[in-house]
């Protein structure tokens, strides 16, 4: 991946279904200009079922990490905190008129 | 391995192995024809030692289909339309044209690619896909017209 050219990054369209049925390994590359948070990168041109299945690595400095949007859009993104994928609860307390929703820390980041 | 390779002769139909030696080069291995039919016994490539490139299409000429053996790599960079299965157990095999309707399947070994498939691809467990092709500067695109299957690594080049 390089930011530098107008397409950033190697990538694939695919018309039909697309899959991940294994446990697989994604070797990702900079060989552009220093990474920052928020970058992100359109591997795929749709969202991979499955794709969470996928390790990413290496990370993309130290003490960063690729977050795997595989299942959502087909894409990575550079985050420096990991955001939690699987399901939890959300929890709601009422007292007197406050209504407050409350929701594990390493779930921050979610879009509902 | 069946080939049927056109000339401007009139087509006619021989039975070669193809395993690449370390006597041949990259460069003249395929030439002296314009195209080649892979017919019903399918062809197979041994790209052992030396890496091969391919720029003549190869042709619908039955029920055939292309292995791929052999630790270096081979590249089809023409318009390709056989109709039978790619199967890649070794090295690589890296596409900058296009293969037609063929399912494409790595069992080991490499596909690269920014060319484009119109058949399934399938990655098995020790298969991997390069997506964009070899070229380490340039990035490029992978186009399936089909369904992609991975059970393998992947990596951008």
């Amino acid at each position: 991946m390089n930011k530098s050219l107008t397409q950033s990054n190697d990538a694939a369209v695919v018309t039909g279904s697309l899959a991940v049925t294994g446990v697989g390994t994604l070797t990702l590359n900079n060989v552009g200009p220093a990474l920052v948070v928020g970058d992100r990168f359109q591997l795929f041109n749709k969202p991979v079922v499955n794709g969470s299945g996928l390790t990413l690595s290496p990370a993309p400095a130290t003490g960063w990490y690729w977050q795997n949007n595989f299942a959502v859009d087909g894409s990575v993104s550079v985050v420096n905190t990991l955001v939690a994928t699987n399901p939890t609860n959300i929890v709601s307390t009422v007292s007197g008129s406050q209504f407050t929703l409350a929701w594990p820390a390493d779930h921050l980041g979610w879009r509902l | 391995m069946n080939f049927r390779w056109s000339f401007w002769r009139p087509l006619f139909s021989l039975r070669p192995i193809i395993a690449v030696a370390a006597r041949l080069s990259a460069s003249n291995f395929v030439s002296g024809f314009t195209a080649a039919y892979v017919s019903n016994g399918g062809a197979v490539i041994d790209t052992t030692n030396i890496d091969v490139t391919i720029s003549q299409p190869l042709l619908n000429g039955g029920t055939g289909g292309l292995t791929k053996l052999g630790s270096a790599a081979l590249t089809l960079s023409g318009t390709n339309s056989y109709g039978g299965p790619t199967l890649v157990s070794d090295g690589t095999l890296s596409v900058s044209g296009s293969v037609g309707l063929s399912a494409v399947t790595v069992s080991g070994g490499t596909l690269a690619g920014k060319g484009s498939f119109n058949g399934a691809v399938t990655i098995n467990t020790n298969g991997n896909l390069i997506l964009g092709g070899l070229d380490p500067v340039n990035t490029g695109t992978l186009t399936i017209n089909s369904n992609l299957n991975l059970a393998g690594n992947i990596s951008p080049n």
